[in-house]
């Protein structure tokens, strides 16, 4: 096999010479991850019990609360445990592309929208 | 899904590159100029793979969103059958295996082998707590004539709980008597086809009433006073999509764990055997990202199916 | 201004890395990808890119073969307006059959499985691709798959169209639905496999020097093929998969009567299938550019612009799903909006035909059979695009829905555009994947019999569909006979323009001349290492310190040359210390 001298292949990291390049992030971390995650978990089901709906009479806060507190909780678990954060660029973009891809799907909701906009009375 | 990360179980070809003190021995494969290369191509692809698992859980969660939106009223009342302690308890025994997990993928990195077996059987412990207790939850939904199908009863179910429920009682008191609505609908009876009067011809209109949305099926809201009867079978209907929706994301979402497992026991046993493919941490790795984006999942799951207000 | 191929150069080593003169052609075992293992344990367990590539070339082609039978006896039937040849339900199969096979076997798989798995890691100058085995595995899962699908469509069929629309295929239609929907699943992660390993190499190996705006246009079409693969393909898995636990587990996700929308049904599996169109053409396109690159020798006109046009078609490609639902209850805001993004797709097609154009302008042009094809392709590729942007307008629509015209639009542009491209790409790189010249000849009378007999066979179709006269019909109003019989004769002249390249492709393994390393005078890494290459490759990674498609003036009139002895030398120098072989008169 070629032994290689050269730098820049790919992204254009620097040559390997044994140095490890990935970050491992300390054990301790990990705790303190599970402490908020644990925290969060809490939370939502205190939310579903306590309805905030109910209280203040309206549709949507605990619907848009308990979206938060879902993404709050992925967000950890994709920047910490599966370690993103520490990662190059290129990992970045592809842990991010498969959400932002999934709210352009969400363009079926246009049509559900707006089904009910289209006036019927000539149409029966 | 698994075959990526047997295939990276497998890694061992190219000559071994030692890596310093203290840290997992890596091997570099023929097609890989360095070891950063090789290991940002595995995070890179293992993450591409991932987006391909959240469009395909993706597309499930807008399938159920479209129908939360559309029979929102269905989807309180049915929501009540899932047990929400049973629920909690799964969603805590998930992210602590993730713990778990990420632990283990620690000890991988840093090269402590009994330690790695140790919480990887720790994990597959805790992934067998989880799918126990949904097993408990479907045969209870079984029981309970919610699976779809000819024989799910949304009538019996309703009132059966009402018998354990006293306040349901009050808000519907059609579900009062328990044993006489049984006695009426008798076991297993064929319900899915044609529930009420013309729906075979035109599900969108009954006796007049129209879906306040074009070319969607009849929603409660849109009965206004219509008998209880013809009410009573338009949402069993919409909560038979409801257990659907249920039991095919829960159903897929189980399968994803029970491949979890069968790739944590391969690298537990691989390592226990001293295989020179678990040297490298990377294996171990990329099973921690797998399992982690299937703890993403109920993390959506748990607040979307059981907690709906 | 046409440039004879002259006596081919001595075939280099791979891995000597210099020029061994004075051997004859044959007499020493040539080592290569071919020679390297004779077993057939060697082909079924490889992991070598290019053998991979050969596999997929040989059960790809046998999956054409079954598509292409099934759509041979469509059109046989089609002469009649009265059904006198088949059943009403065998004509439904025969129909279903040759669009399931070609659409999911073949289409999507055809160029990135055959042309890119060969072609990627060796134009980026990358030894293989990252994830090898994977990248087998994909082959074994598309056999699985293929299989299954070939079975339920031999034991028993499937009517449902390759479309699998709701409540028909997941209530009401018999026959195999529920196997031929797990080989589609199959097929689906097959082509994951392939995408997953072509985005991590085309990030991760490419050689050094090799940037982003240095890589062939082919590569960022493969690159844009892929993300498409990867974030579509999982949709249309789990939309078939409620269609198979509708069928076996009663989970009605889609069925009507429980308030399931089935159209519903169509947005999620066209959030797909739209974008899939552009997995099929997106790699012709890329080919397109390098045949017409490399045949007017050169650059192409504004490089940077087909390649962003390229990512630009893949994102709008996936917002324009619901111009397949105009007719459907989808809100009729909706469709405005996918009509408007439907028109915006024109925009990067267009960037892309204007710069082919502008690049042959001036150029010194070879009549070689691949450009042939190159030039079918974007006169085919025009028409199917264009009648594309009726369809996209919302009043056309209603008309011309569901009719012939559609069948044509999208055969225009499938057929007329991925097969032309294939064709093309699949001669213009057979010297370099068998190591033998195809006979120009034949090659060039089978270009032009395939272009007037596709036209022969789909241009009726547009007329008959504006007529009137709706698609997927068994019996049909007389007064459209005349125009199906034109198509059908159009058919038996295309299946000609098919047979021809088979057979002589298949006879030039053995008799075919012996091909040097660079025989087009083409410029790209895969030109600059042995024909056949190597297993590895390259002998020692190339750098690249050239931008794309560097032609110079001079290269124009040194048309046919060998670079095989020189890799990693810049074309520059090459052409200081070429030797006079093969320079034409």
């Amino acid at each position: 096999m070629a032994t290689i001298t050269t730098s820049g292949h790919g992204e254009g990291l620097p040559p390997q010479n044994g140095v490890e390049q990935v970050q491992h992030p300390p054990a301790s971390l990990y705790y303190k991850i599970y402490g908020i995650l644990m925290v969060l978990l809490v939370i939502t089901v205190v939310m579903y019990y306590v309805d905030i709906n109910k209280l203040i009479h309206a549709e949507w806060p605990n619907l848009i609360i308990a979206l938060i507190i879902s993404v709050t909780k992925a967000a950890l678990v994709v920047l910490y445990f599966m370690n993103v954060r520490g990662s190059t660029r290129l990992t970045w973009l592809w842990a991010a592309l498969g959400f932002v891809w999934l709210l352009l799907m969400g363009g079926i909701f246009l049509d559900y929208q707006s089904r009910a906009w289209v006036d019927l009375r000539g149409w029966q | 899904m698994s075959l990526r990360a047997i295939e990276q179980a497998q890694l061992k070809h190219a000559p071994s590159h030692s890596h310093g003190e203290g840290h997992a021995i890596q091997h570099l494969s023929h097609q890989f100029e360095d070891l950063d290369q090789q290991n940002e191509s595995y995070v890179v692809g293992m993450w591409t793979f991932l987006v391909t698992e959240i469009m395909f859980f993706g597309a499930l969660f807008l399938a159920y969103s479209v129908y939360r939106v559309l029979y929102f009223e269905t989807y309180l009342d049915a929501h009540k059958f899932l047990s929400i302690p049973l629920g909690t308890v799964n969603t805590f025994v998930l992210l602590t295996s993730s713990l778990a997990m990420a632990l283990g993928v620690h000890a991988a990195q840093v090269g402590r082998k009994k330690s790695l077996i140790g919480w990887l059987l720790l994990t597959v412990l805790l992934s067998f707590v989880f799918l126990g207790v949904k097993a408990v939850e479907y045969s209870e939904k079984f029981h309970e004539r919610l699976y779809p199908g000819p024989t799910f009863d949304y009538v019996v179910a309703n009132a059966e709980y009402a018998s354990h429920h006293p306040n349901y009682v009050i808000e519907h008191p059609e579900y009062k008597d328990f044993e006489k609505i049984l006695e009426e609908r008798g076991a297993g009876t064929d319900n899915t086809a044609a529930p009420f009067e013309g729906s075979s011809v035109d599900y969108s209109t009954v006796n007049g009433y129209r879906s306040s949305v074009p070319g969607v099926a009849l929603r409660t809201e849109d009965l206004g006073d219509m008998p209880v009867q013809v009410k009573q079978e338009v949402m069993s209907n919409r909560a038979q999509l409801f257990f659907s929706l249920y039991f095919a994301m829960t159903g897929l979402h189980a399968i994803h764990i029970i491949i979890g497992i069968i790739l944590m026991l391969v690298i537990a046993y691989l390592a226990a055997r001293n295989h020179p493919s678990v040297e490298d941490f990377m294996p171990t790795e990329m099973v921690g990202l797998y399992w982690h984006f299937v703890d993403i999942v109920w993390i959506f799951l748990f607040p979307m199916m059981y907690l709906i207000s | 201004m046409s440039i004879a191929l002259k006596t081919p150069t001595v075939n280099t080593p791979g891995g000597s890395g210099a020029a061994t003169d004075g051997v004859p052609a044959g007499a020493a075992i040539r080592y290569n990808y071919l020679t390297a293992g004779q077993t057939v344990k060697s082909w079924l367990l490889t992991v070598d890119h290019k053998r991979i590539a050969i596999l997929y070339l040989v059960s790809i082609s046998l999956m054409f073969f079954f598509g292409a039978a099934a759509a041979g006896i469509v059109r046989v039937e089609l002469t009649s307006p009265n059904g006198q040849i088949l059943s009403s339900e065998t004509y439904n199969k025969m129909f279903s059959a040759h669009g399931i096979l070609m659409v999911f076997l073949f289409l999507v798989p055809s160029i990135p499985a055959t042309l890119g798995n060969f072609l990627v890691p060796l134009m980026i100058g990358a030894r293989d691709l990252a994830f090898p085995r994977l990248n087998l595995a994909s082959w074994y899962v598309y056999m699985a798959g293929g299989l299954m699908i070939l079975a339920a469509l031999f034991l028993g069929g499937v009517d449902t169209g390759w479309t699998f629309y709701t409540p028909y295929s997941s209530i009401y239609a018999n026959g195999n639905v529920s196997l031929a929907i797990v080989g589609i699943f199959l097929a689906g992660f097959s082509s994951i496999f392939t995408g997953i390993n072509f985005i991590v190499t085309i990030h991760k190996m490419r050689a050094p020097g090799m940037t982003w705006f240095r890589l062939p246009l082919f590569i960022w079409a493969m690159y844009a093929t892929s993300v498409i693969i990867v974030l579509g393909t999982p949709v249309v898995a789990i939309t078939l998969l409620l269609v198979l636990v509708e069928r076996m587990l009663h989970l009605g996700i889609f069925s009507p009567e429980l308030g399931g929308d089935p159209v519903l049904f169509q947005h999620m599996f066209w959030f797909y299938s739209h974008p899939a169109v552009y997995i099929m053409i997106l790699p012709s396109l890329g080919i397109i550019s390098e045949l017409v690159a490399a045949n007017s020798k050169k650059r192409i006109f504004g490089y940077s612009f087909v390649a962003l046009s390229t990512i630009a078609i893949a994102v709008f490609g996936f917002i324009v799903w619901g111009h397949h639902m105009f007719v459907t209850t989808q809100s009729m805001y909706s469709s405005m909006v996918f009509s408007v993004i439907s028109f915006l797709v024109a925009v990067p097609s267009a960037v892309k035909v204007f710069n082919w154009a502008t690049t042959m302008y001036k150029g010194s042009i070879e009549f070689t059979a691949h450009f042939i094809y190159a030039l079918s392709f974007i006169g085919l590729f025009v028409v199917g695009g264009l009648t594309g942007l009726f369809l996209a307008s919302l009043a056309m629509d209603v008309h011309l829905t569901a009719t012939y015209f559609v069948v044509a639009h999208f055969h225009y542009v499938m057929v007329g555009g991925a097969l032309s491209g294939y064709l093309g790409g699949l001669h213009f790189w057979w010297p370099k994947m068998t190591g033998r010249m195809y006979p120009e000849g034949p090659a060039k009378l089978s270009a032009i019999i395939l272009f007037i007999g596709f036209n022969l066979t789909f241009f009726p179709q547009f007329i008959v569909g504006y007529l009137g006269m709706p698609r997927r019909y068994h019996f049909y109003a007389p007064e459209y006979q005349i125009w199906q019989v034109i198509s059908s004769m159009g058919a038996s002249i295309l299946a000609v323009g098919l047979f021809i390249p088979a057979a002589y492709l298949i006879w030039s393994l053995k008799y075919g001349k012996i091909a040097p390393a660079n025989p087009w005078g083409a410029i790209g890494l895969e030109w600059m290492t042995a024909s056949p290459p190597p297993t590895e490759n390259f002998p020692e990674v190339p750098i690249v310190t050239w931008e794309a498609y560097e032609y110079s003036p001079h290269d124009a009139e040194l048309a046919v040359d060998d670079r095989s002895d020189m890799p990693g030398t810049p074309p520059e120098g090459q052409v200081q210390t070429q030797t006079e072989t093969g320079v034409h008169a």
